[in-house]
């Protein structure tokens, strides 16, 4: 988390929280404790995300974006509001490091570093192939 | 009573103990024998889990659901520092420092509900635990005590009529100060400055606004720590308490005052 500038800075105000009651087995405390978290934010007008980061979420996280433009996380997993909070908060800091990181630059010097150690393998196994063979040839009792 | 008794159509003729063999005639193989087959815990290798857990550490466990119970019914002072003789006295918790219990822990069970500004003074705490009682505006210290002090905190009465000088308490054994001097666990061997940066960083974390405690009217409250070497409240190490004529002795012996605040 500590990658950036100390984890990233989320304005709670304008997020909207909203709790509810999670899924799957539990008995009387799933039904009644409210313990699923559920984080919205508009993206489009998050300043405090940098303009490009936010294209890129656009497009990554197409399926989570409603109708309205509205980026929608949620968690279930803890039994406590709170972690399911803090985890809620977390999934939308990797987000954003995620959309940020720059795609790996390979450089040109490396790749044909890269290429030419492949043909230097291929050309070293043919080599021993062809000397494996001579020997095998030569144990061939082979008289005229 | 009349449940006991074995007799009529349902509860008689076989007795529940089925038909004929070892099962009706009492005589079954001790438990764990498989017929024959090497038993599962003679087939499986031995391997340390649970070596030396008689000598392990043990936290008795108290929820955050128990210590919001207390305050509400009124057995613990939420406008007095609460420690453990807080608790004891109030019969929240109960301590055994003669079974390798080394204090008290907080538990996260309750969390949502939680709603008290307190200033707590445990053994171990968790970090939700933490985030919430920061969160309410209250202060968490986490502080060691070794047994003998850990009795005496227990039961104060008690130790105060044998007459003795109040020990000072003992730091805390290497693998424990690692513990004790890191922010994050609020440790009261910390840096005061780390412990701040580190309720900020709680309060990012979980999503909440930090309350500014220094604004508060009960601030001096909140902020009450103990000394490392001091196991009460109002008292040093050293002082006798007379409970028979209600007075407090202190050691004037230039020595002993070297010793006891060392």
């Amino acid at each position: 988390e500590e990658t950036q500038p100390a984890a990233l800075d989320i304005p709670m105000e304008r997020l909207t929280v909203s709790y509810s009651r999670s899924s799957g087995p539990g008995g009387q405390n799933v039904n009644k404790v409210n313990s699923k978290a559920e984080v919205r934010f508009h993206l489009a007008s998050a300043d405090w995300i940098p303009e490009a980061t936010r294209q890129t979420m656009a497009s990554m996280h197409r399926n989570k974006i409603n109708r309205a433009g509205e980026l929608i996380v949620s968690s279930e997993e803890s039994r406590y509001q709170m972690r399911n909070l803090a985890i809620c908060l977390e999934k939308i800091r990797t987000m954003v490091t995620e959309a940020t990181e720059k795609p790996k630059v390979v450089s040109k010097e490396t790749t044909q570093k890269l290429i030419e150690r492949v043909e230097k393998m291929n050309r070293e196994r043919l080599r021993q192939k062809k000397i494996h063979s001579t020997i095998k040839q030569s144990r061939k009792a082979d008289f005229d | 009573k009349e449940r006991r008794r074995g007799r009529g159509r349902y509860r008689g003729r076989k007795c529940g103990r089925g038909h004929k063999g070892e099962r009706q005639r009492g005589n079954r193989p001790r438990l764990g024998f498989e017929g024959g087959q090497t038993p599962f815990y003679l087939a499986i290798p031995k391997y340390g889990f649970n070596e030396g857990h008689s000598r392990r550490r043990q936290y008795q466990p108290l929820s955050l659901q128990r210590l919001q119970y207390l305050i509400d019914l009124g057995r613990v002072d939420p406008t007095q520092p609460i420690d453990l003789t807080q608790l004891t006295n109030a019969r929240g918790v109960t301590v055994q420092p003669l079974k390798r219990d080394y204090g008290v822990q907080l538990v996260e069970e309750g969390a949502d509900i939680f709603s008290a500004k307190v200033n707590i003074e445990v053994q171990r705490a968790s970090e939700l635990a933490i985030a919430t009682i920061e969160k309410n505006g209250g202060v968490v210290t986490t502080s060691f005590y070794d047994p003998r002090s850990l009795e005496i905190l227990c039961k104060p009465v008690v130790f105060f009529l044998r007459g003795k000088p109040i020990p000072k308490r003992m730091l805390p054994p290497e693998d424990l100060v690692r513990y004790y001097t890191d922010a994050r666990n609020r440790g009261y061997l910390a840096d005061p400055a780390k412990v701040a940066e580190a309720r900020l960083e709680l309060a990012k974390k979980y999503g909440y606004v930090l309350p500014d405690i220094t604004k508060d009217e009960l601030f001096k409250m909140l902020s009450t720590r103990k000394d490392p070497r001091q196991i009460f409240f109002g008292l040093a190490p050293g002082w006798i308490v007379n409970m028979a004529d209600k007075k407090i002795l202190k050691p004037t012996d230039e020595g002993l005052l070297k010793y006891y605040s060392s």
